[in-house]
């Protein structure tokens, strides 16, 4: 009865020990893009967070702007900083998604100091434009094991964008 | 109301004082010892037919004063020893002494518990289903936080600090409890969320931890919908004891390199002092406490301060006052899920350098009267302030207290009933930037009848009528009842049958909380309602005398207006609502077994669970379909080696729009858990040395899994300590 169980014992040990769980996943090739943000002219005093905001579709509603819409949201970006270089793999709040286009890419200020996702407390401070046609905003279609760069934004706070409504 | 109290108070004491005045008494002392002659802590002394008793304190000594003059039946019982009844004489204003030596053996059919109905209950007696832990077997593992030990509790499962018996709950970060965790019956949880603190519970304090498997709000009232945990303290007896334990530990490397994201070895100590002794008729304890915790992940460390004390004081052999307070003061880091499965042990930039303090503490205030030998009333109050915040960007604070009276009435009128009533009165108030400021006020009746319908069979009806108010305008009133029969078919095989409602209501928290989560806004919801179940339960109990003891329970637990957090993405917010309808069916298997002369013990648990949300069709979130316990344990004169083992199966749903949206990167990433810990302990107390030493490896294969999303479980870690008595 003893050797039996000891060999129950051991054998268990042995088939347990073998596993080890969860392990990490490979990581994939960047999927995503980056870009430089240049700031000209003096930061304003009312702004509490800076953060890079890519929306799948323009806000032409204030209802646009909602996490539905939201394809991307940056880590913040430095107060008073010249310029700053993103990654969308690098820290997100909220990740690029594949598959997914982004339409409406912009530098988004918050103007009170815990702001949540609606429009009365953001203000678009820049927007990337197409390159081709700097009339038109530019798109960007996030695809899996694809990183684009180059997707440049200015910010020009003596020359603000159009805002969306309201 | 607080007058009407005191007046019944001052009346029963003047009552009581004249009735003494008639009746003639003597004093009951002892000692209790193990097989091997060494003292027993904790084991409990009653004198039988009568609501008097005491517990042996860390000498084994015990003491009973005012017992009536005349022959008595003393029953000993220790959870992992055999019961023990002598027959006593006690002698007008003398002290009768008394030797008891215990064998241990954990097959009983007769353990004591206390929470099943507020009074003593042999298990036999009890129509639910309940587990122990004794302060032994917390010793033995090393045990730093109470929530580790019930993590070896059959039927119960943990995802991080939140607590599951038979699947009663998932997880919601700081949303309240569905688990009643009471200190010397005593509810302890936060005025704010309803958590509960498991880091308040002084471990070295504990007598004994008891498991109700089953909604308790028929006594309990609310968060007692998925059963009940009862921490029951050291009681004091006649001599005085210095108690210290120094424990110290590491953890190993991660398994994978990658996620080896620190230089050094990640460190964890604790240091316990504690003094008992009795001043005149007054017992005291005072103990403090240290912890340290590098932690095996990034910004999760932990430092800790606590500070307890406890005083008796026997105005006269009949009443008594005691005084509790149990406080403590942490700083500890914030590590809510990884950055990803590569960085398993590394929190998102995000998290990094973000801490939570805290000051907590609970003080009570309880008169214990002794009205008659077959009455007992208990007033029992109790404070809970709660105090913590953090430095996140959104600066969160709350400062809450919770206070809380209860008096209630032991009454064995004569062998037929033994009933249990009560009243309580509750009332809260926050102060905080995510609650906003809610008071609120809850009023509670209860009553309970243990009738023994037939010599065998006993039957038991209760009901509790809980009343709320919120804000003076949030209004409930739930009506919790519950039956249950116990029938001993002989010595050997118990069968039990219950039925009973429980209740949640919801949290300042769920009801108020307004904040916002990684950008995404948090809104409050003043009109939700109580969650409330019914729960079923079938079981028998089968005891071979000195070689096994098999339980086996069936059980049906349907639950309504379940509160679980609402996302709507297209406004953009959380909140918390009444959304789901489940039902959660399931079974509980325990063998117990003693073999080789009782020197081997075994001890296996199967839980199976169909938690089913009716509502959506799915599985219910962190609840696994199948549990599975052994625990084993070798003793060999002074030596004891014992093995723990857990398995479940992969969690069938977790938080996938956490997943989805990319929050939690890898966050998909699950598997079948296999946890093996081992232990082993010299009691140097057979060597005439008053000392223990424990050793344990938890986690001892390094087997990487998760209990809840993005969060790696505890690696491999070593741990040594060292318990003694001056």
């Amino acid at each position: 009865m003893k050797k039996l169980l000891l060999v129950i014992l051991i054998l268990g040990f042995y088939l347990i020990g073998c596993d080890h769980g969860i392990a990490p996943r490979v990581e994939p090739p960047r999927t995503g893009f980056s870009g430089k943000i240049t700031f000209i002219g003096n930061w304003p005093n009312d702004v509490y967070q800076t953060r890079v905001v890519a929306f799948r579709e323009a806000i032409k509603t204030p209802a646009d702007f909602n996490l539905l819409n939201v394809g991307f949201i940056s880590d913040t970006i430095p107060y008073g900083i010249r310029e700053f270089i993103y990654e969308t793999d690098k820290n997100p709040l909220i990740p690029a998604q594949s598959s997914t286009m982004l339409n409406y890419i912009v530098i988004a200020q918050s103007i009170v100091p815990n702001p949540a996702p609606i429009r009365s407390h953001w203000r678009v401070a820049g927007i990337y434009f197409d390159p081709n046609n700097t009339t038109k905003y530019g798109s960007v279609k996030i695809e899996e094991g694809i990183f684009k760069r180059n997707i440049d934004i200015i910010v020009d706070f003596n020359n603000p964008p159009a805002q969306p409504p309201n | 109301m607080k007058l009407n109290f005191l007046l019944l108070i001052l009346l029963v004491f003047v009552i009581n004082l004249q009735g003494q005045q008639r009746r003639q008494f003597g004093i009951l002392e002892g000692i209790v010892l193990d097989e091997n002659r060494q003292p027993l802590i904790g084991a409990n002394v009653k004198v039988e037919n009568y609501l008097i008793g005491a517990a042996t304190n860390r000498k084994g000594m015990f003491k009973i004063i005012r017992v009536p003059v005349g022959k008595h039946k003393v029953r000993f019982s220790m959870v992992g020893y055999d019961q023990k009844v002598i027959d006593v004489e006690i002698k007008l204003n003398q002290t009768t002494f008394v030797e008891v030596q215990m064998q241990p053996v954990a097959i009983q059919t007769n353990e004591i518990f206390v929470t099943a109905s507020k009074y003593e209950q042999k298990l036999s007696e009890i129509p639910i289903s309940v587990s122990a832990l004794s302060s032994q077997e917390l010793s033995q593992r090393n045990i730093k936080r109470l929530d580790e030990a019930l993590r070896l509790v059959s039927g119960i499962n943990m995802t991080s600090d939140q607590i599951s018996i038979r699947g009663s709950s998932g997880y919601t970060r700081g949303a309240g409890s569905r688990v009643l965790l009471l200190f010397d019956g005593i509810p302890l949880y936060t005025g704010d969320t309803g958590d509960i603190i498991w880091q308040l519970i002084p471990i070295h304090e504990i007598d004994r931890v008891e498991i109700v498997k089953s909604a308790g709000s028929a006594l309990y009232g609310s968060q007692a919908i998925g059963g009940v945990i009862n921490v029951v303290s050291k009681d004091f007896s006649g001599t005085s004891v210095t108690y210290f334990k120094t424990l110290g530990g590491f953890y190993d490397k991660p398994y994978y390199k990658e996620w080896n994201w620190s230089d050094r070895t990640r460190f964890f100590n604790n240091l316990v002092l504690s003094h008992t002794r009795k001043i005149g008729d007054a017992g005291l304890t005072v103990s403090a406490s240290r912890f340290e915790d590098d932690s095996y992940k990034m910004n999760a460390y932990t430092k800790r301060y606590s500070l307890f004390f406890k005083s008796k004081i026997n105005i006269n052999p009949t009443n008594n006052i005691q005084l509790l307070f149990n406080g403590t003061t942490y700083r500890s880091g914030s590590y809510l899920y990884w950055k990803d499965s590569r960085n398993a042990l590394v929190p998102p930039a995000s998290q990094i350098g973000q801490w939570v303090k805290t000051l907590r503490y609970n003080i009570h205030l309880n008169y214990q009267n002794l009205y008659s030998l077959n009455t007992l009333f208990k007033f029992r109050n109790s404070w809970f302030h709660n105090d913590w915040w953090d430095n996140t960007e959104s600066n969160n604070k709350s400062k809450s207290e919770y206070i809380r009276s209860e008096l209630s009435v032991n009454y064995f009128p004569n062998d037929m009933h033994k009933i249990v009533a009560g009243i309580e009165g509750s009332y809260s108030i926050v102060s905080s930037n995510i609650f906003s400021n809610p008071t609120a006020i809850g009023l509670a009746l209860y009553g309970q009848d243990e009738v023994r319908a037939l010599k065998k069979l006993k039957l038991t009806t209760g009901l509790r009528v809980d009343y709320q108010n919120v804000e003076n305008n949030l209004t409930e009133l739930n009506f919790n009842p519950k039956i249950g029969l116990n029938y001993s078919y002989n010595d050997n095989l118990i069968i039990r049958t219950s039925a009973g409602r429980g209740y949640r209501a919801p949290t300042p928290s769920e009801l108020f909380s307004k904040t916002n989560v990684s950008g995404i806004r948090v809104d409050p919801n003043p009109n939700l309602k109580s969650e409330s179940s019914w729960s079923f339960e079938a079981g028998m109990n089968y005891t071979i005398e000195d070689l096994l003891k098999f339980d086996l329970a069936v059980f049906d637990n349907e639950l309504y207006n379940f509160i679980e957090p609402y996302l709507n993405p297209e406004e953009s917010f959380i909140q918390f609502r009444n959304v789901t309808r489940a039902r959660i069916l399931g079974s509980e298997t325990n063998l117990y077994s003693e073999l080789f002369n009782k020197k081997l013990k075994i001890d296996i648990g199967y839980t199976y669970l169909h938690a089913w949300d009716l509502n959506n069709n799915h599985f219910l979130k962190y609840r696994p379909k199948h549990l599975v316990y052994l625990s084993s344990s070798y003793k060999y004169n002074f030596i004891q080696l014992g093995i723990d083992f857990r398995y479940w199966n992969r969690l069938e749903k977790i938080d996938d729009e956490l997943v989805k949206s990319g929050i939690v990167k890898d966050g998909d990433l699950r598997d079948k858990v296999f946890l093996t810990d081992l232990n082993l302990a010299f009691d140097l107390f057979h060597l005439k040395i008053p000392l223990r030493v424990y050793f344990t490896i938890n986690n001892l294969f390094n087997y990487n899994y998760i209990e809840m999303i993005g969060n790696l479980g505890p690696i491999r870690s070593f741990t040594f300590s060292i318990e003694g008595i001056l």
